[in-house]
């Protein structure tokens, strides 16, 4: 009988994060607050077709790391992360 | 009501025809011009901005002038909540200055108590006890362990993350300063245990292996890689020479980032960066990576750490290393007899995962965050910049550079002063500001046909950025990305633009007047869409002038160095004004390393022959050409200085020189003493531009001046920070029970604003009396 309460519980406690990019378009995840951000930043890369690596996350101003989890990050619902385009110049 | 409105509208249009709109730059599109109230701003929030001192002491008058006993910003937003209530139709057109107001207030209290995201309120005594550790730590210095300890917050939530917060930009700043002062610096790796969800990543190493330079060892793995795959003896592969074709068939790979990119040529070893590492970690979970060999242990961030090649080192351990610095920055290549048969069969024979075991370990992540620094403070826009081992990366060999670089360069820059607060009157624009301002914008377009401003991406800024109050600062510095080059700007008061441009030959002049031409009409468009936001009258902004800087050094063809050059004309800006002009007085090392570009462009393009140096005397002063013998000691001709340090020397001025700056900044910036500076507010100011500048008295000639018609300036000081500006915690919560969410866009123009300021003064009274 645990199980299953655990479960529903586990399932209510999902957060929907914006994911903001510079042209203004808005992605929408449902995220657990134990998953890495790693899951979310390849998901949104292969959305939107661009490699992971020329992407910048912001959460509040920081730096998203791979490690950081919506839990660590403190998150609630509606949060908004930015994205920026990697720019590089010579 | 009703009929006041009307009468209102009567006389806006009255307004409206007497004061026209605001001409600007050729080819904009105007569009319908809506007339706000000449009046700039109520006189409560121009109480609010004017004040002199905007602490807490003051949020605390406010709270008694609203009549609240608890000043949180909860409390106070209810409160007006209740006034706007009670004050009927009278409310409608004061919303959206109300809701300006509580954002403001908000803001305001989470800079003062420096408020983490996740708080909703304090209550008063945790205000007043937080406000009293800061200050204790400011007088005192005591470690913030103590006052925390002191408060005893430290079991909750705030208390917590404050103390989080501190360590992370305490060790921040000590990586960087390390990062600067040591060539060996080690980066260790601060990441948490791993735990099952990791496991497909990269594996980290321990630290031991984390150490850079591991002797000479860069050299001699190099050597025995080289042997291994060609099988040739050491002195052949001395031999080999640079070669032309390799270094365009390297520098083209690089640039298109193939994934050739990791074809075995011992040129690679160096330049390969290490992101290829982290994008494609997938594939390394197949990979062995022996850490106790010595090919393990092949360090990426040897060439980072430059052990042997920095100019640093050369001047301390003069002549002893200098056989290996020039063997370190030689790039290996091939004789053409050995490269067309040699080369293709590595590439066919190797595989890719041997290549990317042997000279690639993923020995650190790149995403890693090597640097950190924090600070809330007014005078920088962005909170927090991290610097990852692949933004520093960019930095070897010719790469483009990152633009996190420039921005972490112009945060340390700050930190560098030893009173960081005389910049309260600058502001540092992150390089990704412009470029999500023009993003989609077609610039080409813009400028002959007018097209494309209403694509400005103001909403996005807006989110982003919050609001950026261009024309209040005596100096805005923003770093302009465009495209593939960086360019900056700086706007001194507002009103004069000044372009600093390493590249400025290669287009033309042409060019030159078109890139002017766009960066002065969408600046002006921003500050219009600022004037529109903040309720002021775009009318009586000054027109801004956009010049370009001249005789400014130049950056060599293809070598992409463009980034290091904004940073130091970022330097050179906040140091002394002066050098905009006399540019001899930059220190020699920055000489050296152009000297040293130009002689490699002339080894690569003339064989052996030199360019003559007529090329670059463009950045001396007045043409008159410095004796190198003069410059250059004897033992540091050989040396060729490589972008990091370069980019070290030019992170470490003199203390002196600096404590001048920050003199010359206590009094404001002195004005260029261009004779073509014009300035077009006042026909008066070119009385400004004298020859020999005397900030003390100057300066109170350009502030009296400035005050006498201030009539656009909300408040009569310059140097008093803006609030509004939030970077990007901007948060409002409408309802009791919210959360804290991001802002809507930017709101209409209120009905009211149609209202004579009479009557908008008559309804404040009835509102907020």
């Amino acid at each position: 009988m645990a199980a299953p309460a655990e479960a529903e519980a586990e399932a209510q406690e999902f957060i929907k994060i914006k994911v903001v990019s510079q042209d203004s378009n808005e992605v929408i995840f449902r995220v657990k607050p134990g998953t890495s951000m790693a899951k979310l930043k390849n998901s949104y890369a292969s959305r939107t077709g661009a490699a992971v690596g020329t992407l910048r996350f912001l959460f509040d101003g920081t730096r998203l790391k791979d490690e950081d989890t919506p839990k660590s990050l403190e998150m609630e619902d509606d949060d908004v992360i930015e994205v920026y385009q990697e720019q590089l110049g010579g | 009501m009703p009929p006041k409105r009307k009468q209102a509208t009567k006389d806006e249009d009255s307004d409206g025809d007497d004061s026209p709109p605001q001409k600007m730059n050729s080819g904009k599109t105007m569009k319908t011009p809506t007339q706000y109230p000449p009046r700039l701003m109520d006189p409560f929030l121009k109480e609010f901005y004017s004040h002199p001192d905007l602490s807490w002491s003051y949020v605390k008058e406010l709270s008694s002038r609203f009549g609240l006993e608890d000043c949180s910003v909860d409390a106070m937003t209810h409160h007006l909540k209740n006034k706007m209530k009670k004050g009927g139709d009278a409310g409608i057109w004061r919303r959206s200055e109300e809701i300006r107001l509580k954002r403001e207030l908000e803001v305001l209290a989470r800079r003062m108590m420096k408020a983490p995201p996740h708080t909703k309120s304090f209550t008063k005594k945790q205000h007043l006890l937080l406000e009293e550790a800061y200050q204790k730590k400011k007088t005192t210095k005591t470690d913030f362990d103590v006052c925390i300890s002191d408060l005893k917050l430290s079991k909750t939530k705030t208390g917590q993350w404050l103390q989080k917060r501190e360590a992370t930009e305490k060790q921040g700043l000590q990586n960087f300063k390390q990062f600067l002062e040591d060539p060996n610096f080690s980066f260790k790796s601060t990441a948490p245990p791993r735990t099952k969800m990791d496991a497909w990543k990269v594996p980290i190493l321990e630290e031991d292996h984390l150490k850079c330079g591991h002797g000479n060892s860069s050299d001699q793995l190099v050597m025995r890689k080289l042997q291994k795959k060609t099988g040739e003896s050491d002195e052949s592969i001395r031999r080999w020479k640079s070669n032309r074709r390799n270094r365009i068939r390297r520098r083209g790979v690089k640039q298109s980032e193939e994934e050739n990119d990791r074809s075995p040529s011992p040129a690679s070893n160096s330049s390969i960066m290490n992101s290829e590492v982290g994008e494609e970690s997938k594939d390394l979970t197949n990979l062995k990576i022996d850490q106790n060999s010595d090919d393990g242990i092949v360090n990426v961030d040897a060439s980072l750490a430059l052990k042997n090649c920095s100019l640093l080192d050369g001047t301390r351990n003069t002549g002893t290393t200098d056989d290996s610095v020039h063997e370190t920055n030689v790039d290996y290549e091939f004789d053409m007899s050995d490269v067309d048969n040699g080369v293709e069969n590595i590439e066919n024979n190797v595989n890719q995962s041997d290549v990317l075991n042997d000279e690639i370990p993923p020995v650190i992540k790149p995403t890693q965050v090597v640097a950190r620094i924090n600070h809330e403070k007014g005078y920088i826009f962005h909170l927090v910049e991290h610097l990852t081992l692949q933004n520093i990366s960019t930095l070897q060999g010719t790469n483009l550079i990152d633009s996190e670089i420039i921005d972490f360069a112009s945060l340390s820059n700050i930190f560098d002063f030893p009173n960081p607060e005389k910049f309260h009157s600058a502001l540092f624009l992150p390089a990704r500001f412009f470029d999500t301002l023009i993003e989609g914008v077609d610039l080409k377009k813009l400028v002959e046909h007018g097209i494309g401003l209403e694509v400005l991406k103001w909403n996005c800024t807006h989110h982003m950025f919050g609001v950026v109050d261009i024309f209040y600062r005596d100096v805005v510095i923003v770093p302009i990305g465009t495209g593939a080059h960086y360019v900056l700007a700086v706007i001194v008061k507002g009103c004069q633009v000044y372009v600093f441009d390493s590249n400025r030959f290669v287009g033309g002049e042409e060019t030159n007047i078109y890139f002017t031409k766009a960066v002065g009409i969408i600046l002006t468009e921003y500050m219009d869409l600022v004037c529109r936001h903040l309720r002021l009258d775009p009318t009586e902004l000054p027109p801004l002038v956009v010049q370009y800087v001249e005789n400014v050094p130049q950056q060599m063809v293809a070598s992409n160095d463009c980034a290091i050059f904004v940073i130091f004309y970022m330097k050179t800006v906040m140091l002394t004004m002066e050098s905009w002009i006399e540019w001899s007085k930059a220190s020699f090392f920055f000489e050296i390393y152009l000297f040293s570009r130009i002689s490699k462009l002339a080894e690569f393009f003339f064989e052996d022959q030199k360019i003559p140096y007529e090329i670059t005397t463009s950045f001396l002063q007045n043409g008159e050409q410095l004796d190198w013998s003069s410059i250059v000691p004897e033992e540091l001709r050989d040396v060729i200085p490589d972008r990091v340090s370069v980019f070290r020397q030019i992170m470490k001025y003199s203390d002196e020189e600096q404590q001048k700056a920050v003199s010359s900044l206590q009094l404001g910036f002195p004005m260029p003493t261009n004779e073509q500076v014009s300035v077009t507010r006042n026909s008066e100011s070119s009385n400004l531009s004298s020859d020999q500048i005397k900030p003390s008295e100057e300066l109170k000639s350009v502030t009296h001046q400035q005050n006498d018609n201030e009539s656009l300036h909300p408040s009569d000081s310059y140097g008093q920070p803006f609030i509004s500006i939030s970077a990007l915690g901007v948060y409002v919560s409408n309802d009791e029970d919210d959360d804290y969410f991001l802002l809507d866009p930017p709101l209409e123009p209120p009905v009211g604003a149609q209202m004579s300021p009479d009557e908008l003064d008559d309804l404040w009274d009835l509102v907020f009396s």
